[in-house]
């Protein structure tokens, strides 16, 4: 099902009755929201789904203010090109989590699919602002083409996170598959485990920066949990491209060198 | 049963009728004098009635608009036209659309004729596959020709009466309507990995030259009576000082009647601060002063596009100076192809000049019977950007706004901040409809009078010129409605306008048969578009000269 529609943008001012008459695509058929929801409440800019909603398409596409609170799990491009807001989902999402997204927030608490923040296929930039943080793990590509904002991964990713990358910051707080950062040009890839990197990366040093503590300290008030001050091993790639990006690895007790 | 349309006022160029409150009658297909008494009724009030629009130029078919299509997922995800609103076959939109929303795009906007302007040889039975979808218009295909070896092979030895024959040959074995020429010989040394920068220059392989390449073909189009004249795309196009090319390319025809394509594209000057400059007024002097050019404009508009061009180098070319995905296709003996997505920028100093470039292309020429409204699509601008165009034509004001949002350093630079001209409804009549078929040698299309093709667009009049040609409040096709106020009806199927030169190819049908077994991949038995391709196949005379 394709709920673009379901946005306070497009709810906020409407009856119950309105929005049981909203169109939403069932398939290719034309379908209505009361078709498929029950709906209640007042009218205000705060949106709950609740339900199993594993196959809803497009929650909170393109909204620019107010919240959309999704209990249970959400599908496709939930948040996609989203430009303000916030949205919160205890379940976990299909892929293309925040596709495109332009600003505000998405909070996930479970898992999400691959091409978290991406780009939608053929497209040269993927997210451009905003700020993504998933409890859980993620799949394939995370950030892939991200242009700006933040990501941050609770627990581990797939392969390919930071693929593309032009800029922006992604943070995964658990262990990420391979090939991070693969043709990346700019931007940052903060990493808290030890992970096999790409050939084309090339370590230059070891940093300790308040840049990286303060992109921490944002993560803890959206409610992620990670480690407190350390220092980073700086790897700088991708040579493929430009060569302006760069993976930080949390140094661990393996590769401590003693100042 | 046939149809009326009353009183709306009647342009109707090729009768030099502006604005005349007639009723027009039509009836199995045709306009008739007398509907008869029991005809439908359409009242017009308020509204223009013209013939159906004629696009002379647009890439909507073949095999390299499928590798546009291929190539760019992320152009198809704007604009659906879904079954659900009533359209018979859903599509995705975007630049490339599908077929069907190509179709249906056109009649939306009050066109009911468009031909698909570079077809290689190889690629017809592609290209009719795919016209075979696209309702709500007639349609018709051009054949590239400029880089075919079997000519330059003729060439080199002299041999201008086979040229003649191979041209009959190949028109009846890709049921084309006329011939195109890209980049004459350029294709062909881009797979040396070279190009041609100048009419005189030699190929490589060929004892040949752009100018005789070009001279052979259109002294062949002649004999052969083909109602279009030559179509040309000249060399070194879209880079700067390509005008020098193309005026040597008129002045080398000495008075042989020639068609430009895209001149916007060949417009460019190397003068200024940046080298890159607008010579468009030349060029329009140029065409002001030889009657047997005629051109189509290929305006660019701003955004984002794909460009689909036979001259591969041009767009490797474009690939190295933006970065951007690039496909390139060789067509084995025939013609190359290449196609990479654009952004024209309004803040973009060589796209704001390109865009003035255009515009002043429409208003330097004078006789609006030989200049003609395209956007190249898609290289310019998809076509469903042409009511936008029109109105930048026909509203001097709403142009000067547009004039104030270029990059400043173009704004300063360019001849069309002096340019007060306003099209009228009876000229935007002829660079859309009437001058087009006329150039195209169609004689029931573009126009009114008795017989004429029932095509007809009923737009409702509009300060906005914009919205007054985007929703024609009817549109008809063979004399039945099929859109009104924008939004298609009914579907119906178009016929593809075919020729079929007299002159046969019996001098050269052995030759033929030996160059397919060594070069081609393609036995000749297998190479020929049959009818059967056509759905509605419309064959139309060529007019032969007696003496070759």
């Amino acid at each position: 099902m394709e709920a673009d529609l379901v946005t306070p943008d497009n709810l906020h001012d409407k009856s119950n009755d309105e929005i049981r008459r909203q169109t939403v695509y069932w398939g290719n058929k034309k379908k209505t929201i009361g078709d498929f929801f029950q709906v209640e409440g007042e009218k205000s800019d705060r949106i709950t789904i609740a339900g199993n909603c594993a196959k809803v398409k497009l929650i909170g596409h393109k909204m620019s203010f107010g919240a959309v609170h999704v209990k249970g799990n959400a599908g496709y491009n939930t948040g996609s090109y989203m430009t303000g807001g916030r949205i919160t989902i205890d379940g976990n999402t299909a892929d293309y989590l925040g596709a495109m997204m332009e600003g505000g927030l998405i909070h996930l608490k479970g898992n999400a699919g691959h091409f978290v923040g991406g780009a939608y296929k053929g497209e040269t930039a993927g997210m451009t602002g905003g700020e993504i943080v998933v409890e859980g793990n993620a799949g394939h590509e995370t950030g892939g083409f991200m242009r700006r904002g933040l990501i941050g991964i609770g627990g581990d990713t797939g392969d390919f996170a930071g693929i593309f990358m032009l800029a922006g910051t992604i943070v995964v707080l658990g262990r990420a598959g391979e090939r991070v950062g693969a043709n990346m040009r700019r931007g940052s890839i903060i990493l808290m485990k030890q992970t096999r990197l790409l050939p084309s990366f090339f370590q230059n040093g070891v940093v300790s920066t308040p840049a990286v503590e303060m992109i921490l300290a944002r993560l803890r008030t959206l409610g992620m949990n990670p480690p407190s001050a350390g220092r980073y091993v700086r790897h700088t790639g991708d040579a493929n491209t430009i060569a302006r990006g760069e993976i930080l690895v949390r140094e661990g007790n393996r590769n401590r060198v003693e100042a | 049963m046939g149809i009326r349309i009353e009183n709306g006022e009647v342009i109707d160029p090729a009768h030099g009728e502006n604005r005349v409150r007639r009723t027009i009658h039509m009836k199995d297909g045709r306009i008739v004098a007398d509907a008869g008494l029991d005809a439908t009724v359409i009242d017009a009030t308020g509204c223009v009635v013209m013939a159906g629009g004629v696009d002379i130029h647009t890439h909507v078919a073949g095999p390299k608009v499928n590798f546009a299509r291929l190539m760019r997922p992320e152009d198809h995800r704007y604009e659906h036209v879904s079954r659900e609103d009533g359209y018979e076959r859903s599509g995705t939109g975007g630049v490339a659309a599908t077929t069907y929303t190509t179709g249906y795009r056109y009649c939306e906007m009050g066109y009911t004729t468009i031909v698909e302007p570079a077809v290689p040889p190889l690629g017809a039975r592609h290209a009719h596959e795919e016209l075979a979808d696209i309702p709500q218009v007639d349609k018709a295909i051009f054949t590239l020709l400029g880089n075919s070896e079997i000519i330059f092979q003729y060439l080199a030895k002299g041999e201008m009466s086979k040229i003649n024959e191979y041209i009959s040959w190949i028109m009846d074995a890709t049921k084309a309507y006329s011939v195109k020429i890209v980049n004459p010989g350029g294709a062909n040394m881009w797979k040396y990995r070279a190009d041609i920068h100048d009419i005189d220059q030699k190929l490589c392989d060929f004892d040949t030259t752009p100018r005789q390449i070009v001279l052979a073909i259109a002294d062949a189009m002649a004999t052969l009576g083909l109602p279009h004249p030559l179509h040309l795309h000249c060399n070194n196009l879209g880079v700067p000082d390509s005008y020098k090319t193309a005026i040597a390319t008129a002045e080398a025809m000495e008075g042989r009647p020639l068609h430009l394509t895209h001149l916007q594209f060949s417009s460019y000057g190397a003068s200024g601060k940046r080298k890159f400059s607008s010579e468009a007024p030349r060029l329009a002097q140029m065409v002001n002063d030889n009657r047997n050019i005629t051109i189509d404009v290929g305006q660019v508009l701003f955004g984002k596009t794909t460009t689909i061009t036979a001259d591969g180098p041009f767009e490797f070319h474009l690939h190295k100076l933006t970065g951007s995905k690039w496909y390139n296709g060789d067509v084995e003996c025939e013609d190359g192809c290449g196609v990479v997505p654009y952004d024209y920028k309004r803040t973009s100093f060589v796209n704001s000049i390109q865009w003035a470039a255009g515009l002043e292309l429409f208003l330097l020429i004078d006789d609006p019977w030989r200049v003609y409204l395209t956007t190249d699509h898609p290289n310019g601008a998809p076509f469903i950007t042409y009511p936008h165009l029109i109105r930048l034509l026909m509203d001097k004001d709403f142009r000067r706004e547009h004039v104030e949002r270029i990059s400043a350093e173009a704004a300063a630079e360019i001849p069309l901040k002096t340019l007060d001209r306003e099209y009228t409804l009876y000229e935007i009549a002829i660079i859309t409809r009437a001058g087009a078929a006329k150039r195209l040698g169609l004689v029931n299309k573009g126009h009114l009078g008795v017989g004429a093709d029932a095509d007809v667009a009923v737009y409702r009049i509009s300060p906005d010129y914009e919205e007054m040609f985007a929703k024609p409040a009817w549109v008809l096709k063979d004399g039945e409605v099929v859109a009104k106020e924008g939004k298609v009806t009914r579907q119906v199927f178009g016929r593809t306008l075919y020729v079929h030169p007299e002159r046969g190819f019996a001098d050269i049908k052995g030759e033929l048969a030996d160059f397919f077994e060594s070069y081609y991949t393609v036995n000749i038995n297998n190479y020929p578009v049959g009818l059967e391709y056509l759905p509605r196949p419309e064959l139309i005379p060529c007019q032969v000269k007696q003496n070759d």
